[in-house]
């Protein structure tokens, strides 16, 4: 209350420590890291130092960029049907209750079914067609989270909200797209950013699985083979790849949620 | 324009929320509701609205199925509802929520700017149609929610205590906007409130409710002068007829 000026320019300060906080950290360690290996003389197979890891991506950026592009194709095509096809889904939950109560228990077996052990099946029935045994393992793993986020969601919607729309006598198409939609957007948007981290994971377990060699090879190929051919500059490199891959999406999600609820939900206006 | 003939609503719980109303409004009136929380307004105005129906009884109207047909072509057109809290759609700025019912109604964008900038001329609200519900206050949130139910031009108006929630200085300025509303274009009112002199200074009739289950006990009809001014409030004939609407209220009570 006595000095306004000095609360008001704390916050300020408090705020930028924090956002450099997690980079301070990681600063330290990646220090830490390096000079514990030059220290030991750690071999560059047991573990190497972030400067040869990063020397790795840059000097072999053509066989990880081929790589990355493909993991990151399965990821996007898998994302994008999990947001398509959980939120399509959710919506035709709400027009029968019959079809929730139908369908809804295949999708929590589905998910409840660990991938490691689907990953096979389908790789055996699908032959060798690993891009879709890759789009499918990261699918389902990222489908469910937008399912049924958006499937609570779109129960959410206010009862008064409802009345209103009953009152002027609003089609089922309408009260989706202006008054369910709009409610579900954040619970979606929660469950999106979910599938995003998952569907990563997905097609990394589903690369692992299969094994894929040539055209069809991912991070996780290059993992594999780096640790097979004890290159494991490569795999720590492909790593670096898919941790970066996860954070980037994961930040992006946000950012696109921030886009689209700032006018107007609690959990982004300021 | 609504009819109830002792229509009784009993929720499925076993709680009997109105017992045997029975009530007309005619066509440019002002009736309102008056009792204690709790009393069954608020269902009431929900079958005159079609949003519940009632257990046993008749409620007739031109917006409800039964009778629609006879008597209004345009089902949707005919009647505004304003609800105890503005309900505007959060993610929508005023502009959109004051458009929706028209919106619903199958109205164009395009063809509904005139008469959508002329509702929130009339409520005062024009500066603010770009501004989201999270930007306005108490008062002009009601203001926004009073201008969508008005965008339909309404034979009749349902309103659920719509100002109950603002202090008493807004609650009169936006009480003497409605009336100047009512005036101009002459809808049929039930208006639901449990302050006596909000009651008496807007309606042409009052009807007092008892405790539930709630049952109309008795009618005030107020003949006070038309167009009221706030001047009206410290006549003789207010104080009187607030006077005759409180011993109402009470004899209700201690039945
Ligand atoms: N959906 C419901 N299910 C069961 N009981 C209900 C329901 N809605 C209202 N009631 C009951 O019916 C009675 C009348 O409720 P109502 O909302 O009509 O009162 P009200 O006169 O509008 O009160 P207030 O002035 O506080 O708004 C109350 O006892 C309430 O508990
Ligand atoms: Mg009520």
């Amino acid at each position: 209350m006595t000095n306004p000026p000095l609360r008001k320019s704390l916050p300020g300060i408090v705020r930028w420590t924090q956002r450099l906080a997690p980079l301070l950290v990681g600063a330290a360690a990646l220090g830490a890291w390096e000079w514990a290996v030059r220290h030991w003389s750690v071999q560059r197979y047991v573990i190497p130092g972030p400067v040869l890891i990063a020397q790795t991506i840059v000097e072999r950026w053509d066989e990880l960029a081929a790589a990355w592009v493909v993991t990151l194709k399965t990821m996007a095509l898998a994302l994008a049907a999990a947001a398509v096809g959980g939120a399509a889904l959710a919506a035709a939950f709400t027009s029968s209750r019959w079809i929730e109560a139908s369908l809804f228990p295949y999708a929590i077996i589905l998910q409840v079914t660990p991938l490691v052990a689907v990953a096979p099946l389908l790789a055996m029935f699908l032959g060798g067609h690993f891009e879709l045994v890759h789009f499918l393992c990261a699918w389902i793993v990222a489908f469910f989270p937008v399912l049924s986020n958006t499937a609570v969601g779109l129960r959410s919607a206010d009862r008064a909200h409802r009345e209103l729309f009953a009152l002027y006598g609003a089609s089922w198409w309408a009260r989706l797209r202006l008054l369910l939609a709009p409610s579900a957007l954040p619970y979606f948007l929660a469950g999106l950013r979910i599938a995003g981290s998952l569907s990563l994971v997905g097609a990394v377990v589903a690369e692992f699985v299969t094994g894929a060699v040539g055209d069809e090879s991912g991070l996780a190929s290059q993992i594999l083979a780096g640790q097979m051919r004890l290159d494991t500059p490569m795999v720590f490199a492909a790593l670096t790849l898919v941790s970066l891959t996860g954070i980037v999406v994961y930040f992006a999600l946000g950012l696109l949620s921030w886009l689209l609820l700032r006018h107007w939900h609690d959990s982004a206006v300021r | 324009m609504i009819e109830f003939a002792a229509a009784t609503k009993t929720y499925p719980n076993g709680t009997l929320a109105v017992a045997n109303a029975t009530l007309r409004v005619a066509a440019g009136e002002f009736v309102t509701l008056l009792g204690p929380s709790g009393c069954g307004k608020s269902t009431l105005l929900r079958m005159a609205a079609g949003l519940t129906p009632p257990t046993t009884g008749r409620v007739a109207a031109p917006w409800l199925a039964e009778t629609r047909s006879k008597e209004a072509q345009d089902d949707s057109a005919t009647l505004g509802f304003v609800f105890q809290e503005p309900t505007l759609l959060p993610w929508a700025n005023v502009w959109k929520n004051v458009y929706l019912p028209l919106r619903l109604a199958g109205v164009r964008r395009r063809d509904a700017r005139e008469r959508v900038d002329a509702v929130l001329a009339m409520v005062g609200l024009s500066e603010f149609s770009r501004a989201y519900p999270r930007e306005l206050s108490g008062g002009m949130k009601m203001r926004a929610s009073v201008a969508r139910a008005l965008v339909t031009r309404p034979q009749a108006m349902l309103l659920d205590e719509p100002f109950a929630a603002l202090d008493e200085i807004t609650r009169n300025r936006i009480d003497d906007d409605l009336l100047a509303l009512w005036r101009g274009q002459r809808w049929a009112a039930l208006f639901v409130t449990h302050s006596v002199f909000e009651s008496i200074y807007l309606s042409t009739r009052v009807l007092v409710m008892s405790p539930r289950p709630g049952r109309i006990v008795e009618e005030i009809v107020v003949d006070l002068p038309q167009p009221r001014t706030p001047a009206v409030r410290s006549t003789a004939r207010f104080a009187e007829l607030c006077g005759q609407a409180s011993a109402a209220l009470a004899r209700s009570m201690a039945a």
